[in-house]
């Protein structure tokens, strides 16, 4: 358990601190973060045609609403969480990989259901928009982690009981 | 403290109650407001008013927000102190910001089968709130750097603004939503629940005689197959 912690600690904060890089921003969290504006307008748009993205920013033209998709809100803290806790638990690098793939995967499907529900939540009420954004998708969020993760240790654990048994 | 047994839980039942409870607890953090806050604010107070004396004049609770009242005044663009400046700075801080991590772990806690309950709820407290006067303290940091520019590292023996801006990132961004999870496996794992969630076999050791068997139940707790 110490050696799980002390790892995940570590990968933890040093991937956080290589994140908040102005470089690594620049580089690869923004652009990333406008991909995210892309999928979820694209998502949108076929059900309704005021939606154009730009940039980081969702916009309703009709309703004359915009939300700016922000760090904290691209799911990547979320991921490097996950990264953090597979890296940390021992298993071989085909299933470290396999669980970080589709656990991203999994986040950022439940993060553009966030950024999609946000966006018209706000336009619907703005005290419940800042409520659920601060407190209850962060929260939301990390559950979604916490199952990618314990459904990625159950995984494990019945690879290792179906090596156990005898052939 | 004896020894519990572990009950049954599985991973749909015992997610599907947190997400039972999620609105129950938020609903009562709601309503509890400042009742919540009170403490960490004034503990985070004590540290500011403390560390940056010349800086922080008082810390004040409004409802959920946290109001550092700065001991500088702004006249013609430049800041002094209040009394020559004729007025007094003040800044905001949103607690909910970071004491969400709280409802977030009553929801886990409260869905995981435990007896002394509310004692391990109240020692995960103790600890959820001294981690968010460091939050509020990282954030306090960063709120007068932004808010009094290079005055705030004239006055007050401080770490560079790079730590300053990582620290409030990490602390308003990260800790709050980990911390509760954190504290829960924790407990779960003390308490058996994790192997259980996670599918691990628990498995006493075998007996070898008589003598070992007797020893075997005094040992207590089953062990996991795999950690």
């Amino acid at each position: 358990m110490s050696r799980f912690v002390i790892i995940f600690s570590v990968i933890l904060v040093s991937l956080f601190t290589i994140e908040m890089q102005e470089a690594v921003q620049v580089a690869a969290i923004q652009p990333f973060t406008g991909l995210l504006a892309d999928i979820s307008a694209a998502i949108i748009i076929p059900f309704d045609d005021a939606v154009v993205a730009y940039g980081r920013i969702i916009e309703h033209k009709a309703a004359q609403f915009a939300v700016s998709i922000e760090a904290g809100c691209n799911g990547v803290e979320a991921t490097i969480v996950l990264i953090a806790g597979v890296l940390a638990f021992p298993a071989n690098w085909k299933q470290k990989c396999a669980a970080i793939a589709l656990g991203f995967i999994a986040v950022q499907a439940m993060n553009i259901v966030r950024i999609i529900s946000l966006f018209y939540l706000g336009q619907w009420d703005l005290a419940i928009f800042t409520w659920t954004h601060l407190y209850i998708w962060p929260v939301l969020i990390m559950l979604d982690v916490l199952i990618v993760f314990i459904v990625y240790l159950r995984y494990l654990n019945r690879q290792q009981v179906m090596e156990a048994q005898p052939a | 403290m004896t020894e519990e047994p572990v009950k049954e839980v599985s991973v749909r039942k015992f997610f599907g109650l947190v997400l039972l409870l999620l609105p129950v607890t938020f609903v009562t953090w709601q309503a509890l407001g400042s009742v919540i806050a009170a403490p960490v604010v004034w503990l985070a107070g004590l540290i500011l008013q403390g560390w940056l004396p010349e800086l922080v004049d008082t810390v004040t609770l409004d409802n959920t927000t946290m109001i550092i009242a700065s001991a500088l005044g702004e006249l013609d663009g430049k800041f002094l102190p209040a009394e020559e400046a004729g007025n007094q700075l003040a800044f905001q801080v949103d607690t909910r910001g970071l004491t969400y991590s709280i409802p977030f772990y009553a929801a886990l806690h409260f869905a995981t089968p435990m007896q002394s309950t509310m004692e391990r709820f109240a020692r995960g407290l103790i600890i959820l709130w001294a981690l968010v006067i460091v939050g509020l303290v990282s954030v306090s940091l960063k709120t007068l750097m932004v808010g009094l520019g290079s005055t705030f590292f004239i006055l007050g023996a401080l770490p560079s603004p790079d730590v300053i801006a990582l620290a409030f990132q990490f602390n308003s961004l990260m800790v709050p939503p980990i911390a509760p999870l954190a504290i829960w496996a924790f407990e779960s794992r003390e308490l058996g629940l994790l192997p259980n969630l996670i599918g691990a076999q628990i498995t006493e050791p075998e007996p070898k005689s008589d003598a070992s068997e007797e020893d075997g139940r005094k040992r207590g707790p089953a062990r996991l197959r795999r950690e």
